[in-house]
């Protein structure tokens, strides 16, 4: 598959987010990485991580509840955009594009109204890192997360040349991540309790979302079968339908594939939803909105909760 | 695409009944017991004690708050944190530990506000008010005299020089002797040891003559 534009863009971005972290193992700035970046003593925790770290403290730390209300209301804003811009596991596990994947369209389960949210594995990995945390003691997630393993492998890896420091953790840490995200199949869309959170954070997210314009998508527009949008997405939103679609909007990265793609430029991201799509049911071919008034807090549901 | 229907398991509903394919649900609760498992496994795993940055003395607290994200490491002025790996237990890896070779720790007395890896550590893994030298203790120095180069009579004095706290002194033969009761482990001993770097290496020497060593009990 042809590399996007905007597939270029983000990786740049996620390169020069690593690259700052890199620069800063060896300043004195304090620019931390993922786990907490920021400077000297202003930090951005990981939301994961801080929430993990408060549970296994059993208290409230005002630097760690900063960094998730700061972080909810990023993702209020933007939805999950650090997972297609700032995340290098993102582009570690689609090396080979669409043809990895196995969530065949057709087969998404069809749900009876459209939801803000959507459980699925993802969240039993975040109960897990929470219960797990909750008896052992310890943010036990961190242990095995692949995107601070991969920030510490480049440490690790720098201290190797630097001060020729050797140790197995660089080996155990290359395991880990291979098994993470090669061996295993879809750890963003299936397994990452972080991803997760974001998509829990961004269920009430109305800002920028990917819109289709009826009047000039070929489908809506003029019956063709088109599609380009869902297969370019890689949590496979189906935008004109969302009950039909393996994901919701929440978990919409804005990677803007979908806009890219579009053979008749009909995806937009407006700040605002327009107001007019908003009574007519936005964007969706079946007549049903998207969003309705009720569902736009982010309300969960139940559906489908494993065990069921 | 589309049109192309590949019916070959369970992933697909029927019309209005959301829920999830037998398939997921095993992944869920393969991959939940997976992470409890590495963490039952980690929390079990033998560990080593380690020096620790001040205010990290409570082994067990750092461990519970510490997230990994190494700010500490990254503010020492002295250069005195390194992470800490494999080799000192599963739940220890990317967790601070003093490295003496690279630095020692002056408390960050010349600083405004204090230890600057206190200050810079989000999930208050390291915490304390009012840290000093005095009553701030990560270690105690021990010399290993068949490594040391006094007691070969060359007359060294390098460590008793470093001291910044008065806790080495030389003995009557000329060898360093540790103050325990002064000495608090920052580690500046260590740092100006030359018996691993000079000709004359003992025999079986992996270290330098004098190291800090953790508190026994904490
Ligand atoms: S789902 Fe997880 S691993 Fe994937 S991009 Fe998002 S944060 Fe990164
Ligand atoms: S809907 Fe569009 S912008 Fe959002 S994740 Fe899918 S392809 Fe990317
Ligand atoms: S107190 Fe200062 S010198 Fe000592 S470890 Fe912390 S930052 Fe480094
Ligand atoms: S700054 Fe705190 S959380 Fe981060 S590595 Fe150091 S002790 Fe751990
Ligand atoms: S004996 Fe060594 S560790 Fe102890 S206070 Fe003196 S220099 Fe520091």
């Amino acid at each position: 598959m042809r590399k996007l534009k905007s597939t270029r863009a983000r990786f740049l971005v996620m390169l020069a987010f690593v690259a700052i972290c890199a620069i800063g193992f060896f300043t004195r700035g304090g620019i931390g990485n993922v786990c907490a970046v920021g400077w000297d003593t202003i930090t951005l925790a990981c939301p994961l991580g801080a929430i993990l770290s408060m549970i296994a403290q059993r208290t409230a730390i005002p630097q760690a509840l900063i960094s998730v209300i700061v972080v909810l209301a990023i993702c209020l804003l933007l939805g999950r955009v650090f997972c297609s811009w700032l995340c290098p596991v993102h582009f570690m596990t689609n090396p080979k594009g669409r043809k990895q994947r196995q969530r065949p369209i057709d087969r998404a389960p069809v749900l009876k109204r459209a939801r803000t949210l959507r459980f699925d594995t993802r969240y039993a990995i975040l109960l897990a890192a929470i219960g797990s945390t909750l008896i052992l003691g310890f943010p036990v997630f961190c242990l095995m997360c692949p995107i601070g393993i991969t920030f510490a492998l480049v440490l690790l890896v720098m201290r190797l040349f630097v001060f020729g420091e050797t140790t197995w953790t660089i080996i155990l840490f290359l395991g880990v991540l291979i098994a993470e995200v090669v061996l295993l199949p879809h750890w963003c869309n299936r397994l990452c309790p972080l991803g997760a959170l974001y998509s829990l954070f961004s269920a009430g997210n109305k800002t920028l979302l990917p819109t289709v314009d009826e009047s000039s998508c070929l489908e809506t527009a003029k019956g063709i079968k088109c599609g380009a949008c869902q297969r370019a997405c890689h949590v496979d939103i189906n935008l004109h339908d969302i009950t039909k679609s393996h994901a919701t909007l929440s978990e919409c990265t804005k990677c803007r594939a979908c806009a890219e793609v579009c053979p008749a430029s009909a995806i937009t991201f407006p700040f605002l939803p327009k107001k007019k799509e908003a009574s007519q049911g936005a964007a969706s071919n079946s007549g049903k909105p998207i969003f309705t008034e009720q569902e736009s807090s982010p309300t969960i549901l139940s559906g489908t909760k494993e065990g069921e | 695409m589309m049109d192309k229907k590949t019916h070959d398991d369970t992933n697909h509903q029927g019309k209005g009944s959301p829920s999830i394919s037998r398939r997921e649900f095993t992944l869920g609760i393969v991959g939940s017991c997976a992470v409890l498992a590495l963490g039952c496994g980690a929390t079990f795993a033998p560990r080593s004690a380690l020096n620790r940055p001040p205010g990290g003395q409570d082994e067990t607290h750092l461990l519970s708050a510490c997230i990994h994200c190494e700010k500490c490491r990254e503010v020492c002025p002295q250069n005195a944190i390194a992470p800490a790996h494999l080799e000192d237990g599963i739940m220890c890896m990317r967790t601070p530990r003093m490295d003496f070779k690279a630095g020692w720790c002056n408390f960050c007395e010349d600083v405004e506000g204090g230890p600057r890896c206190i200050a810079a550590c989000p999930t208050l893994a390291l915490h304390g008010d009012n840290i000093t030298p005095q009553n701030t203790v990560i270690g105690v120095a021990r010399l290993v005299p068949e490594w040391c180069l006094a007691v070969r009579g060359t007359g060294c004095h390098s460590c008793v020089d470093a001291c910044p706290y008065g806790a080495l002194s030389l003995d009557e033969d000329h060898i360093p002797v540790v103050d325990e009761t002064i000495c608090n482990g920052c580690g500046a001993c260590e740092y100006s040891c030359i018996s691993l770097r000079t000709g004359i290496i003992t025999e079986g020497e992996t270290d330098r003559a004098i190291t800090v060593h953790p508190l026994e009990v904490r």
